[in-house]
């Protein structure tokens, strides 16, 4: 049977890239991969509320700069399916077009669940 | 650039972990020296206060967005390739980036310290090359500009000469008259007559109007070039005054002269101006003074005899790229020199069948050698005396052509008094045409060189083919002259340059009539 969404079914993460990065970290030793992993989901979260707040209020400026540094550091993670979602409401906000962005909060904190778990899951694993 | 030289990095970027990533990424790359910016007044503060030699750049900040952030980062740090982080994948944004002047763009994601490290190399390199080609095609600009400048000084100078030589040749011819008819007065009166001194001293002033008219030709070039046998050493003597005035103080002067008569078969005016621009250059490599030496010497080379004129001076010298181009037109070292001092020279010299020799070094004087043909010792027939009029009679017919129906008045009164039949007619045309219809015959014909309808040298020519036994003389206040030679080298040339004295006309003719054809 052919899956509904199939977004759902696969990693929210591209792991080529987070395992490329991970290399990059370990060799340059300064800045392990979990405290990357870890100040990307905090700073992230903090942009996620940041966003639903400027979405709330309508405020098309805030939403385009939140989603253009939402997207910038989740590129770098490997998460492609939060970076389209950044990409699209940037755009939006540009034209300031706002009617549709309730409904890309919700997609937004949908991804970045699924993010989260996988990168974390990821930590674990190489951690352990 | 080498891949392990450090590079200056400026990353402009609002998103700290962002920042934080690609500072690993560069780090890793190899040598960098990094100045981050979270904001654009931040990264231009940062661009005034050191040189990068690259800068990547987010184009979303806090205070300034897209373009703008592009536009103002280029102009704040215009030698330094930008480079765009970017989030899209977009053919259209990467083309509108190139159109902009960015080097590169980068995908967030994608980029690794590799990769990242030989986009900075690369973009560097192109920059610097692009720098380099600007330089040149700018460097190239400036010096095209600065001949075409020469060229337009060196255009206005000959119109100029034009101007002023066509002005002289109307009044060669207006001095002529005035000079002809002073003669005719004072020939008139009785010896006794104090009205003699006055037409006497009407021709006077007038012969000195037409040396200042000659100075005129010679400035404009236009002056008929009379090549003759000259000695040398006389020449240099006669203008050892004027040389010094042009040295001043600071430049001595030593002139030595080989004892023998140098004599070269060349044209006087030429020849000082030869001699002037030499000292001029000379006196110009001496700013702080020196010596001047000038010298002459017969020199044998190749079983040939040259009179040799030596100039050199003790002066700043010259590199060999710039003695290279010493002759070609509008080459010049000085700042508002016309580059064709040198030039000239060379074409008066190469035109005597001569060569220049030229030694030099920096720091160490410059040595001109210019080389003459030696020439020959003027015959005393050449040598001009006052004639008597009985000498210079003659019965004759004598054809005049010239268009200047005053000029052909005062020939034709003057060679009447000396006892010859003429004719005259106002142009070429007419010339034949009389020459045809004429039953008795024709010695001579005394032609103008620039006329309406058919000038002097092609009236010439149809005489020579028509009547070859009529002798044929030439005047012209112009440098016609050469054109004749030149086309008629088997037969001998004369010429008379106006402006010219009924006695001069007389000794002319009657030189032409006498010689062997």
């Amino acid at each position: 049977m052919k899956p509904a969404n199939n977004s759902s079914f696969e990693s929210p993460i591209d792991r080529a890239a987070l395992l490329a990065l991970r290399r990059e970290l370990e060799l340059a030793g300064s800045f392990n991969f979990q405290e990357a992993v870890q100040t990307y989901l905090e700073t992230a979260a903090q942009y996620m509320a940041d966003l639903q707040q400027a979405v709330v209020q309508y405020q098309a400026d805030r939403i385009k700069q939140l989603a253009h540094l939402l997207k910038g550091s989740s590129s770098y993670f490997g998460a492609r399916g939060m970076v389209i979602l950044c990409q699209r409401m940037e755009l939006l906000a540009k034209a300031n077009q706002l009617e549709d962005m309730p409904h890309f909060i919700d997609n937004l904190f949908e991804e970045f669940t699924r993010v989260r778990r996988a990168l974390e899951e990821e930590s674990i694993r190489r951690a352990a | 650039m080498m891949t392990t030289d450090t590079i200056r990095v400026l990353h402009i970027e609002d998103n700290p972990v962002e920042a934080r990533l690609l500072d690993v990424l560069l780090k890793n790359g190899g040598p960098v020296q990094l100045a981050h910016a979270g904001r654009l007044d931040e990264a231009l503060k940062k661009t005034q206060a050191a040189d990068f030699d690259a800068v990547l750049l987010d184009l979303s900040l806090p205070d300034a967005q897209g373009w703008d952030v592009l536009n103002r980062v280029q102009a704040a740090a215009p030698h330094a390739p930008i480079i765009i982080l970017t989030s899209l994948d977009d053919e259209h944004f990467s083309r509108e980036c190139a159109r902009f002047g960015v080097q590169d763009y980068l995908l967030k994601g994608e980029i690794n310290s590799a990769s990242l490290r030989r986009t900075l190399l690369y973009a560097i390199e192109r920059r610097q090359m692009r720098d380099r080609l600007e330089k040149l095609v700018y460097e190239r600009t400036s010096e095209l500009e600065r001949l075409n400048e020469k060229l337009l000084q060196a255009q206005k100078m000959e119109v100029m000469g034009r101007l002023t030589g066509g002005i002289a040749h109307d009044f060669n011819n207006l001095l002529s008259m005035m000079s002809g008819y002073a003669t005719f007065l004072k020939d008139s009166l009785d010896t006794t007559d104090p009205r003699r001194a006055d037409a006497e001293e009407i021709r006077n002033t007038v012969d000195r109007a037409a040396s200042l008219t000659r100075q005129l030709l010679n400035f404009s070039r236009m002056r008929p070039i009379q090549q003759e046998s000259l000695d040398l050493n006389s020449v240099i003597a006669s203008m050892e005054k004027m040389i010094r005035r042009l040295l001043g103080e600071r430049i001595t002067l030593a002139i030595k002269l080989d004892p023998t008569p140098g004599w070269i078969y060349a044209d006087a005016g030429q020849i000082e101006q030869v001699m002037l621009n030499l000292v001029v250059n000379a006196c110009d490599a001496m700013a702080d003074g020196g010596a001047l030496t000038i010298s002459t010497e017969i020199v044998h080379e190749n079983d040939k005899r040259y009179m040799v004129l030596s100039v050199e001076d003790t002066g700043c010298g010259m590199s060999a790229e710039t003695q290279t181009h010493l002759f070609e037109p509008f080459f010049t070292t000085r700042a508002n020199g016309t580059g064709l001092g040198l030039t000239t020279i060379f074409g008066i010299v190469k035109r005597l069948e001569g060569t220049i020799h030229v030694t030099s070094a920096l720091g160490r004087g410059t040595t001109f050698k210019v080389y003459f043909p030696y020439g020959q010792e003027p015959q005393s027939v050449n040598i001009k005396k006052e004639q008597s009029a009985t000498l210079l009679a003659g019965k004759e017919t004598i054809l005049i052509v010239e268009d200047e129906p005053v000029i052909r008045t005062l020939a034709r009164r003057t060679l009447e008094g000396y006892g010859y039949t003429l004719l005259d007619a106002s142009d070429g045309m007419e010339a034949l045409k009389l020459l045809q219809g004429y039953h008795g015959s024709i010695d001579l014909v005394v032609t103008d060189v620039v006329m309406p309808s058919m000038g002097g040298l092609d009236l010439a020519d149809r005489v020579a083919v028509l009547h070859p036994a009529i002798k044929v003389l030439y005047w012209s206040g112009y440098s016609d002259y050469t054109q004749a030679a030149d086309r008629q080298q088997e037969s001998p040339v004369f010429f008379l340059p106006k402006p010219f004295s009924p006695l001069q006309l007389a000794q002319k003719v009657r030189e032409t009539l006498d010689s062997l054809s």
